[in-house]
């Protein structure tokens, strides 16, 4: 398997084990005095999620056409 | 009153002006019809996928749920359609688009009979996708009707409205193919999220800001603020069973897979792939957060009036004007996906089911022709469901989304497994099928019915495949390359 392959799928399970989270226990905290912390953990795992599209996108995904 | 009767006017007049328009651009070949030519670009892809992807759901059931259940409904539905929809099209829509290409094929029932070089995988995909995507058409009939009937205080009668929105999406759809679907799906999508942005940022300022907005919430019910995991949906088994759904099955729509097939270049595709995530944020933060903050503002609410605290905060929190204008963002959320699904059953009807039957070889306009006619008497068959079928049809809508998570793998493994057979196919569509059937609603399972008719599927299609004898080198060669 190549390199680029191992990271995505690596990266890939990181993501879903990151939203299997349920090790993380509740609290009330908000952040910029608005955001819950629920909420800020999924955008911030959205946001790894883009990461992870774009690096498919760049590397992994060899196009037939150009 | 009359200013809604002008709103939906325009409206009209414009996508009937994009179906003319497409229609002079057509050049009469089934590929060109039902395809747009393989020519989509990332712009109109993106808005064609995205459209059909964000239904009247998005403004009705979701803020609703998150009125009862607090942001938890973001937390376990939009990461992981976020990650996983593009990630699909990436790991099935690239390769079935190359091998649709190679082929010929113009349906994706069409692409895995080619695939197979067997006509029973075509027709039980086809068979599968019909059975699970009528009743999600007449959800959308039934569920435009009643908007339209509630904002003209009921001057367009329930059966009128179903009726409109059928017939326009219809007279469209018949005239531009697949290049009028999607073109009047970047308006719609444009309407759609316009709508939906502008409303958030509008009742957020009303409310003081989102820091006087949360805090109202904190004070009223802080649960909503954060996950609940003592209730079903967000306990592990739920959780996992729901993200499962939700994550497989948008690639497994007939009518999202076959815009893949559209697709103009793959470069189109990776501009949709990098976009998908953080497009999802900006569809599903808006309604979640506005059903968390109804609550606190409209509380007590239950059934269907908690499931229209949407309207009922754009009523209260935006302008008249902007309000007033707010059903078409639901109009144009139902027409985009009806028109796909329009399209791409017609489309199956002629190439899987006509051209099978015909005794000598279609003519590229017939193929046309019959697609414009069985969009018809698909349009008059939802319809007339519409008006027949009472609330069971939600019930029988919901298995829908399971049902179509029960053909990925044999989506999955057709255009990246050589070894897998048409036998290999067909066991997998049937196995996992019944058990979900069976199991449906289930027994008191802590895995939902879909998490063990995949896992049959998956069974079933890989034995099969390795007990069967290889395919054939020359078919594999022709789809493969």
């Amino acid at each position: 398997m190549r390199r680029s392959h191992t990271i995505a799928l690596l990266w890939c399970l990181a993501l879903v084990v990151l939203h299997l989270d349920f090790w993380r226990p509740v609290r009330d905290v908000r952040y910029f005095g608005w955001l819950p912390e629920e909420l800020a953990y999924r955008l911030v795992w959205m946001l790894l999620a883009t990461g992870f599209m774009w690096y498919v996108c760049a590397v992994v995904w060899r196009e037939e056409e150009r | 009153m009359t200013g809604v009767l002008v709103v939906l006017a325009v409206y009209v007049a414009a996508v009937l002006a994009v179906g003319v328009i497409a229609n002079r651009r057509a050049g009469g070949t089934p590929e060109d019809y039902f395809l747009a030519g393989r020519r989509l670009g990332a712009l109109v892809l993106f808005m064609a996928l995205f459209g059909t992807n964000a239904t009247a759901f998005v403004l009705v059931g979701i803020p609703g749920r998150a009125y009862h259940d607090g942001i938890g409904v973001f937390s376990v539905n939009a990461p992981i359609v976020a990650l996983f929809t593009p990630f699909t099209f990436f790991l099935i829509g690239v390769p079935a688009r190359r091998m649709a290409a190679r082929l010929r094929a113009v349906t994706p029932a069409e692409l895995y009979s080619r695939r197979f070089g067997n006509a029973w995988v075509g027709a039980l995909l086809f068979v599968f996708f019909t059975i699970y995507t009528v009743p999600y058409m007449v959800t959308a009939v039934k569920g435009a009707s009643v908007v339209l009937a509630d904002v003209t205080d009921g001057a367009i009668a329930p059966w009128l409205g179903g009726l409109g929105v059928v017939v326009i999406a219809l007279v469209y759809t018949s005239l531009g193919g697949m290049r009028a679907t999607a073109w009047t799906n970047v308006l719609q999508g444009f309407i759609f999220l316009g709508f939906l942005v502008a409303a958030f940022l509008l009742i957020a300022a009303d409310l003081g800001g989102l820091g006087a907005a949360t805090a109202r919430v904190a004070d009223h019910d802080p649960s909503l603020l954060a996950l609940d995991r003592t209730k079903e949906l967000y306990r592990p088994g739920g959780w996992i069973s729901w993200g499962l759904t939700i994550s497989l099955t948008v690639i497994a729509f007939p009518h999202m897979f076959v815009r893949l097939m559209a697709a103009g270049s793959e470069r189109a595709m990776k501009i949709v792939c990098r976009l998908y995530p953080i497009a999802l944020i900006a569809l599903w933060l808006p309604p979640v957060l506005i059903g968390v903050w109804g609550a606190t503002i409209y509380p007590g609410l239950e059934g269907k009036a908690s499931d229209r605290i949407f309207s009922t905060m754009v009523e209260g929190h935006v302008p008249a004007a902007l309000a007033g204008v707010g059903f078409l963002a639901v109009i144009a959320a139902v027409m985009s996906t009806l028109d796909a699904q329009l399209l791409t059953l017609s489309s199956m009807l002629v190439r899987d089911g006509l051209d099978r039957v015909r005794s000598r070889p279609a003519d590229a306009r017939a193929d046309v022709r019959a697609g414009r006619l069985f969009a018809v008497a698909i349009a008059a068959a939802v319809y007339t469901l519409a008006s027949l079928w009472g609330d069971s049809v939600f019930a029988i809508a919901k298995v829908s989304f399971s049902g179509y998570v029960t053909l990925t793998p044999v989506l999955f493994l057709g255009v990246r497994w050589r070894r897998f057979t048409a036998a290999g196919a067909i066991a997998s569509m049937l196995v996992g099928n019944a058990v979900l059937w069976y199991l449906w609603p289930g027994p008191d399972l802590e895995l939902a019915p879909i998490v063990w008719a995949l896992a049959a599927a998956i069974v079933a299609g890989v034995g099969v495949s390795l007990m069967r004898p290889a395919p054939d080198a020359t078919t594999l060669e022709r789809a493969f390359g």
